[in-house]
């Protein structure tokens, strides 16, 4: 038997078809303004590659922003116990500190040495230091968010960034521009700032666990450099960081 | 109290703002018979009409009928009620939660402020005040200090000051003395007495109000589910415009009613959860809709609606006049959990004791945005539950709607981590 | 408003030991007839606690006449013995017992009584002490049920309470140990057979200038020695006696029980205070930090408000009567335990 693992994000809906623990596959699809046809698309996807039929699934989670929208699906779980078990199961079921990084907003999750989410924070109700702002920052360089990665890797010399405030930012971003800074270390300035904000929010929640840097932002190498810098502690990446949140759904039916 | 007091403006100032004022139309008051309407539903007691009939009748227009008594309105839990009931006024908290008189209140008040102090703001601009005779503001956070100032041009305004610690060996004189020159005030405004027996009868008032507040809130901490949150923060809010004996009286028959039901009711399933920090006050109900949805129930609180307004007795010892008013100091000011005052030791105190006494499962701390005491002590706050191994989560959020969803994503993502 | 019990039991229980130890000697008709002019031979110990009697020729019997200062106003009490509380030996016919302690010590001091026969006494007291501690002084004390009389006239009349500053009360407290001291060292003084002479002017000098001697005559409409102006020294004891009352009423008047720090009994029996059988004690958890338990109490102490762990109060100045439990609105947060066992807790 399997399960099935959606979760239905701001930007990405992923699935995760998950069997006796291990991943078999999964698909990704960008999230509509019909969240239930994204998730249908994206569940038919990944069983379409794993060549198997829903019917066999043992339970179907949901999970994300989306997750009360997917009637199909047996059970909802918020995203923080959904990150916070797959972080635990890609851990190898120790205590871990999980940054995640998403559309819309950013957590911070204690997971416990059950694999619960002991304590977690998530960044306030506007899209401040969030996927959200990244994106609309890359869309200011006329590139994506991996081209807006590539450009700070590059970079030697960052400015400094005060505002995540992705109205704000954006201004600001504008004027540096206009003032011919060079464009790598702006973005680098960009990712920099970010990293500062969660870096806080680590300090909040208050936990020395081993970092693990998950959901969509996580993609990017830049981010993760800068967040290593500035927290100052070893942060590893799973293989397929969008995939943590889905992943972990599938496994809660087990748990 | 030579000077009056409510002379914060000079005259010219008063006079510039007076005539702007003129040209504003007065706000009808908002309506809040849908929501009444909404919550009044749900709830399976036949006594609650009495208090949401009250939310609604004084919603509109403040009348206590005849003998007509003078209406004092008072902000926050620091005020003496007994010294007004004594004077022989009625006093009406004017603490109020209300969406659309927040944004009232912002005609006034700058819109990136406490969403609590905008809404008392403009709850006052409209017809529902007219009666109203005076209203004293003490200096609890910096909002109410200077709401006194804003509110000087509309309405009389005494303002009651005293330091914000609220350690009893400091300024148990200087709370006798601030509530002597209150007494002095009422005596002379309204011709009364406020002597050592009004005050007495006064405090026999409030104290059976107490009596039964305890009551209800301990079947309730026993009962999950028998009275459930709307009902209750209604019934605390409807103690803001009411008389203290008709509140008691009515009170009285809810809690027979509870009891009766509670014999014969299944067991709650839900969490409980303890209900911390800013106070929720009638029609602001959304964490209580959003628990509701989720299916548990806020067992107890320390807010300063209820829990802090009711809990707490006074305590006379020395029955002297003076002795009266330092008794009523210590119920007020010593005893408050309010973050103006320095230290939260007492808050966390509270907050472990009422978690153990009633086993609950978690504490919910509920911070008004832009309320930076409530906010800052939240840190420490987090910290040493946490390190006590209670489960604790810290929302913050104003009286508009538009967070629900994530608030319920955290709320909900908090009961998972409870199981 | 809860009722107060202990409180209003502390009343009963303060109104009815004095009315038992004032009028002892009528109810209970003490068969003891005291012969002051002929002091006979030092007995041997009869029962469990002996009388104890002058040696012969220490002490003329002129200075206990009627008119002279240490008249005692009555016959000897129905008991020989010396409760930890301020029992007078100037009560109406005596009264229930003989005196105080510091009656007891001053007098054998003078005496020079062999310890044998004092040791049942003073093991008496300590034991007493031991059990109830100052419960003595709130409880029983009849000088201070009259001050407590005092205090509840005045709350009647509606005057405020005078808090006095702790200094106040090191400084009344270090006074009570210099009256001890004096009291003790005048009358071990005068009982040197070489300076047996100044008997006459200072036997038991405490209790001349002590306000008991000149209010526990009046309960038997016995008009006290108001004035002794025969010599130089009774006139000065007299003075001094008239000040005291002064401020014995003042005391009591305006500052609730702010003689008891003063008062050389109450001084001897907190020594034992600590570590009695009574004991209160606090929850901290519990407390809300109102401040009524420090409010309310008489002695004017703050310890327990001021407490932030659970501790067991029973301090030197505590006088056990218990109102702070009383008055505490929070549920068992305060409680008196008697050897541990929990007698009473506060209740809103």
């Amino acid at each position: 038997m399997f399960s099935i693992g959606i979760d239905i994000g701001s930007v990405a809906t992923k699935c995760a078809l998950v069997k006796d623990g291990s991943l078999i596959a999964s698909s990704i699809v960008k999230t509509g303004s019909d969240t239930e046809r994204s998730a249908e698309q994206a569940l038919s996807e990944a069983l379409k590659s794993a060549q198997i039929k829903e019917a066999d699934a043992a339970l179907v989670i949901s999970t994300g922003y989306g997750r009360r929208t997917f009637k199909r699906a047996g059970k909802a779980i918020t995203e923080i116990s959904a990150v916070a078990c797959g972080a635990y199961v890609l851990y190898g079921k120790k205590s871990c500190l999980v940054i995640d990084v998403g559309g819309q907003d950013t957590k911070i999750v204690d997971v416990g040495k059950t694999g619960q989410a002991a304590d977690f924070l998530m960044n306030d109700k506007c899209a401040a230091g969030t996927g959200r702002f990244l994106e609309m920052m890359s869309s200011v360089f006329e590139t994506d968010l991996e081209g807006l990665s590539e450009l700070a890797l590059k970079s030697g010399n960052p400015v400094v960034i005060n505002s995540t405030c992705s109205v704000f930012a954006e201004s600001e971003v504008v004027s540096l521009i206009s003032h011919s800074i060079k464009r790598e270390d702006i973005a680098a300035g960009l990712f920099n700032a970010i990293a500062t904000r969660i870096d806080s929010m680590i300090k909040q929640i208050g936990c020395a666990n081993p970092i693990l840097f998950c959901g969509g932002g996580a993609k990017s190498a830049a981010l993760w450099k800068s967040l290593k810098r500035i927290t100052g502690r070893e942060i590893a990446v799973p293989e397929n960081p969008q995939f943590v949140a889905a992943y972990g759904a599938a496994l809660l039916c087990s748990y | 109290m030579d000077r009056d007091n409510a002379r914060y403006m000079k005259d010219e100032y008063l006079k510039i703002i007076k005539t702007y004022l003129g040209q504003l139309q007065t706000a009808h008051t908002p309506d809040i018979s849908p929501a009444i309407q909404r919550y009044t539903q749900n709830s399976n007691l036949k006594s609650l009409s009495f208090f949401y009939d009250t939310l609604l009748k004084r919603s509109t227009f403040l009348d206590y009928g005849i003998p007509k008594k003078p209406i004092v309105g008072y902000f926050c839990n620091l005020v003496p009620e007994e010294v007004i009931y004594a004077a022989g006024a009625v006093g009406v908290r004017l603490c109020s939660s209300d969406d659309v008189c927040a944004r009232l209140g912002e005609e006034i008040i700058p819109g990136d402020f406490c969403s609590m102090i905008k809404s008392s703001c403009g709850a006052l601009f409209t017809r529902r005040y007219d009666n109203l005779d005076l209203v004293v503001v003490p200096a609890a956070c910096d909002g109410k200090l200077k709401l006194a100032e804003v509110l000087s041009p509309f309405k009389e305004v005494y303002f009651l000051d005293f330091p914000r610690d609220s350690d009893y060996l400091k300024n148990a004189e200087i709370w006798t003395q601030k509530y002597s020159q209150f007494a002095e005030f009422l005596r002379k405004r309204y011709n009364a007495r406020v002597n050592r027996e009004d005050l007495l009868n006064a405090c026999k008032l409030t104290n059976k109000r107490t009596d039964i507040f305890r009551k209800i809130y301990s079947l309730r901490a026993s009962h999950p589910g028998i009275i459930n949150a709307f009902d209750y923060f209604a019934i605390a809010s409807a103690s803001f415009v009411c008389e203290a004996n008709i509140w008691s009286a009515y009170a009285e028959k809810l809690y027979k009613e509870a009891q009766y039901l509670a014999g014969n009711k299944p067991d709650f399933k839900g969490k409980k959860i303890l209900l911390a920090g800013s106070s929720i006050i009638f029609p602001n109900y959304k964490i209580l809709d959003i628990l509701n949805e989720l299916g548990c129930d806020i067992s107890a609180d320390t807010t300063c609606s209820a829990y802090g307004r009711m809990y707490d007795p006074v305590e006379i010892d020395e029955d002297t006049q003076d002795g009266i008013l330092r008794a009523l100091s210590l119920k007020y000011i010593a005893a408050s959990m309010c973050p103006c005052f320095l230290g939260i030791d007492k808050l966390i105190d509270r907050i472990v004791e009422i978690f153990r006494e009633h086993s609950l499962n978690g504490i919910i701390y509920h911070n008004l945005r832009l309320c930076q005491v409530f906010e800052m002590q939240s840190f420490a706050l987090r910290h040493i539950l946490k390190d006590k191994g209670l489960p604790f989560l810290f929302i913050k959020t104003d009286l508009s709607k538009e967070d629900t969803g994530q608030i319920k994503t955290r709320i909900e993502a908090f009961l998972e981590m409870m199981r | 408003m809860k009722i107060k019990k202990l409180s209003i039991s502390r009343r009963i229980l303060q109104v009815l030991f004095l009315i038992v130890i004032i009028y002892g000697a009528y109810i209970f008709k003490g068969g003891v007839i005291d012969k002051p002019n002929e002091p006979p031979a030092q007995s041997e110990a009869k029962g469990l606690f002996p009388a104890l009697k002058p040696s012969k020729g220490s002490l003329s019997s002129e200075q206990f006449k009627k008119g002279s200062i240490l008249w005692p106003s009555g016959d000897m009490p129905v008991f020989e013995n010396y409760p930890p509380s301020l029992v007078c030996r100037f009560n109406p016919k005596g009264g229930l017992f003989k005196a105080c302690i510091v009656h007891l010590v001053s007098e054998n001091l003078t005496w020079r009584t062999n310890i044998r026969y004092l040791l049942p006494h003073i093991t008496l007291f300590i034991l007493l002490c031991f059990l109830f501690g100052r419960m003595w002084c709130g409880w029983v004390c009849p000088i201070g049920s009259v001050g407590d009389f005092l205090t509840w006239l005045r709350r009647k009349m509606n005057i405020p309470v005078k808090r006095f500053p702790v200094l106040m009360r090191k400084g009344l407290r270090t006074s009570s140990y210099g009256i001890m001291t004096l009291t003790f060292s005048i009358s071990a003084f005068i009982g040197i057979p070489n300076y047996a002479r100044f008997q006459c002017y200072w036997f038991l000098p405490y209790c001349q200038i002590c306000p008991a001697r000149l209010i526990c005559p009046l309960f038997g409409f016995i008009k006290p020695n108001w004035k002794d102006f025969s010599t130089a020294v009774s006139a000065g004891f007299t003075i001094l006696a008239w000040i005291l009352l002064g401020l014995f009423i003042a005391a009591f008047y305006w500052g609730r029980r702010v003689w008891c720090h003063l008062c050389p009994i109450g001084l001897m029996n907190s020594w034992f205070n600590r570590g009695s059988g009574v004991e209160l004690k606090k929850d901290a958890i519990k407390c809300n930090k109102c401040g009524s338990c420090a409010d309310s109490c008489p002695m004017g102490l703050t310890e327990m408000y001021e407490a932030d762990k659970n501790i067991i109060y029973n301090d030197k100045h505590c006088i056990m009567c218990m109102r702070c439990v009383d008055v505490c609105p929070r549920d068992s947060c305060l409680s008196v335990n008697f050897f541990g066992k929990k007698l009473f807790e506060s209740k809103y």
